[in-house]
């Protein structure tokens, strides 16, 4: 496994100025007329070996991303390049050569597979589509597979309906390594899971990387499982990314005060760790998506919001090597007077 | 904030040993069996356990809230002294939504989009208290405050759909306390919301809790929110109450094989990328409950001679109860969360 911080891990993926909207409203030509802004200037990096978490709360264009840089969606504007080629507006028969370097896993195992097919067709379904194997030997391969995610190869035979929601993810995983792609895209692979079989989902993610080393993006709304995946986590609010820096950094030491009220809400399960904690509740809902703050986006709800933050829309900076953060309380230029709190209200937590 | 030492005193909810079945199962092993718990006034207890483990069946059993065809079989609810299993359809209605809130999972499927959010807050001070429509009306609006609801005077007249998912679960909130209740059953509130939303909602059950001494009855999966908002936890694994105690006895100290290897299964912030804990197997469907202790088939600790016989809830210590033989007759110890 690669030092996910070392700058000579070779990028796989890299994300430049993503922007996609959706329209709201249409005119009778259908021409669009008011548009949202689900992504709004996007830059990231996969390396090698690595996966970056991105997380947010609902809204913020988290899903948007991982499906821009899927190719599940095309971008209005910005690249996305995956192992050095440019794959923003490839087609046909250069998509699906794509298809076969970056796989995606769902967030909902029962909505993604096939109720009519068999296990076993599900899962070497790629594979005959690329045609790597003939339809005939589809059978066999499939056994192979399913032991990767230690699946009972007895499973091929049986339907969707059969299995767990756990054993099901397991067939999704299946699918999505079978042609051996470098880079591997999950939203939200937990969520709709159990307890229990979230913790075995997780461990089968992190076997599969130190295996095959792919680069995974990860997108998640639960910081408790990209902490335990990512080595580098990016935190997006509104379709901005907000704040980027190693795990270890956004979680012990997060800089921006929307990654720090994000972090402060929570919930440890650590009965002592909960009574000590600041907390710092957000005063408000997202604003209206469709018509985002002046300034800072997160300035409505920001508990040490300034006058500046109304006019200027802060870029995300590098403050470290390894840490980007968007606020104009952290900018080289800070206006902030010396002796001002710059760290706010809320305490780190671990 | 400590947690407040074990109440004495008369307990504000009283589960004994409510059995529900499982029609038409010939082995009568009760879809939920023997569940026994006490709610403490101003206190939260947590029901937790994975999916299938008769946790909201539990909680809505004790409203006679089943769906038709479950039958209780046995056991008994006791809110204040009244039996809610065998009271009167008249003494149930003057409890449910009056001393005792509820508060569903999904706002949008409970509340009803037809009607305002201020007009169905008004209605259930109309008919337990019988208020007038203008007192209703006025009574409200000051609840929408009390939930953050900014501009609240404008938003009683607003629909559910007008509102955003945290805005509706508040207005739920806000009508289960509408009738200054003693109990809010709360079956997982916050799931379908976001976690700085989740924290706001939190903070509102913990200073309603605070100022009106309320119980909170609280159905979760969710072991942070256990250790944030709960007092007391009950443990459910396949029908069963396998563990009872404080939260602290619940992390630091679990006394049922089923509890420690669910802890062991969350992620911990200091050990990222590290292998996590998995239970092999499921929760067994309903009907095909194994003989004695029902974890048995997944337990790492399973004595077959020991464990088929039925298992007994024990007290170890005052009030952590485990429904584990090996861990009661003192051979058996595990481990919790360690101390930071």
């Amino acid at each position: 496994m690669s030092d996910p911080t070392s700058p000579d891990a070779a990028t796989v993926v890299r994300a430049t100025g993503l922007v996609k909207s959706f329209p709201l409203t249409r005119t009778l030509l259908g021409r669009p007329l008011r548009s949202l802004r689900a992504v709004d200037g996007v830059d990231l990096t996969v390396q090698a070996g690595t996966t970056l978490g991105l997380v947010g709360e609902s809204g913020s264009g988290k899903t948007t991303v991982g499906r821009l840089i899927a190719r599940l969606a095309e971008p209005d504007t910005g690249a996305v390049e995956v192992c050095g080629q440019d794959v923003t507006r490839v087609r046909g028969a250069e998509l699906k050569a794509l298809r076969a370097r970056l796989q995606f896993i769902f967030q909902d195992p029962y909505g993604a597979l096939d109720p009519t097919k068999s296990v076993g067709h599900a899962v070497t379904e790629p594979l005959v589509v690329h045609g790597r194997i003939s339809a005939a030997e589809a059978l066999d391969a499939a056994g192979p597979l399913l032991e990767r995610v230690t699946l009972d190869p007895e499973f091929a035979h049986r339907r969707p309906d059969e299995l767990s929601g756990g054993q099901r993810q397991r067939v999704c995983i299946a699918r999505a390594l079978a042609l051996e792609p470098e880079v591997l895209v999950a939203d939200e692979p937990t969520s709709a899971l159990d307890l229990s079989t979230r913790s075995e989902i997780l461990n089968l993610l992190l076997d599969i990387q130190q295996r095959s080393g792919q680069a995974v993006l990860l997108v998640s709304h639960d910081f408790a499982t990209v902490r335990h995946l990512a080595h580098r986590i990016a935190v997006m609010y509104f379709g901005r990314i907000v704040e980027e820096g190693t795990a270890q950094e956004i979680a012990e030491d997060p800089r921006h005060p929307y990654t720090r009220a994000l972090l402060s809400a929570v919930p440890v399960p650590n009965p002592d760790l909960q009574r000590s904690r600041q907390r710092t509740v957000l005063q408000g809902d997202l604003p209206d998506p469709a018509a985002p703050p002046s300034g800072c986006r997160f300035r409505s709800r920001c508990p040490v919001a300034m006058d500046a933050c109304a006019n200027d829309d802060p870029p995300l900076l590098a403050l470290s090597a390894t840490r980007s953060v968007a606020c104009l309380r952290h900018q080289p230029s800070s206006r902030t007077p010396a002796g001002v709190d710059v760290a706010g209200p809320v305490e780190t937590v671990r | 904030m400590t947690a407040p030492s074990r109440p004495a005193g008369e307990p504000l909810l009283s589960v004994r040993g409510l059995t529900i079945d499982l029609p038409g199962d010939p082995g009568q092993r009760g879809l939920v069996e023997d569940v026994t718990f006490d709610v403490h006034r101003g206190r939260s207890l947590a029901l937790i356990g994975e999916s299938g483990c008769g946790k909201s069946l539990t909680s809505m059993a004790a409203l006679r809230l089943l769906p038709p065809g479950l039958p209780v079989r046995s056991g008994s609810v006791l809110f204040d002294g009244v039996d809610l299993l065998r009271c009167r359809p008249r003494e149930l209605r003057a409890v449910r939504g009056g001393p005792v809130g509820i508060v569903f999972q999904e706002p949008m499927s409970s509340l009803n989009p037809t009607m305002t959010v201020g007009d169905q807050i008004a209605e259930a001070r109309r008919l337990h208290l019988g208020e007038s429509r203008r007192a209703a009306h006025r009574r409200a609006i000051e609840l929408l405050e009390r939930v953050g609801i900014p501009n609240a005077g404008q938003r009683v007249r607003s629909y559910p759909h007008e509102l955003s998912g945290g805005m509706q679960q508040r207005v739920m909130i806000a009508g289960a306390i509408a009738c200054d209740p003693k109990l809010v059953i709360a079956d997982e509130p916050t799931t379908a919301l976001d976690v700085t939303i989740q924290a706001e909602i939190l903070q509102l059950l913990r200073d309603l809790q605070r100022d009106m001494d309320l119980a909170v009855l609280l159905v979760t999966h969710d072991l942070g929110v256990v250790a944030d908002f709960c007092d007391d936890v009950v443990v459910m694994y396949a029908g069963h109450v396998v563990e009872r105690t404080s939260i602290d006895g619940l992390f630091y100290d679990p006394q049922h094989p089923y509890s420690s290897a669910l802890l062991a299964a969350v992620p911990q912030s200091g050990s990222p990328r590290t292998r996590l804990n998995v239970i092999p197997g499921r929760v067994p469907p309903a009907g095909r409950f194994p003989d004695g202790c029902r974890f048995r088939p997944r337990c790492g600790h399973d004595l077959p001679e020991l464990c088929a016989r039925p298992q007994v809830d024990a007290e170890l210590e005052h009030g952590h109860r485990t429904r584990c033989g090996r861990v009661s007759g003192g051979e058996l110890t595990l481990e919790g969360v360690a101390r930071v």
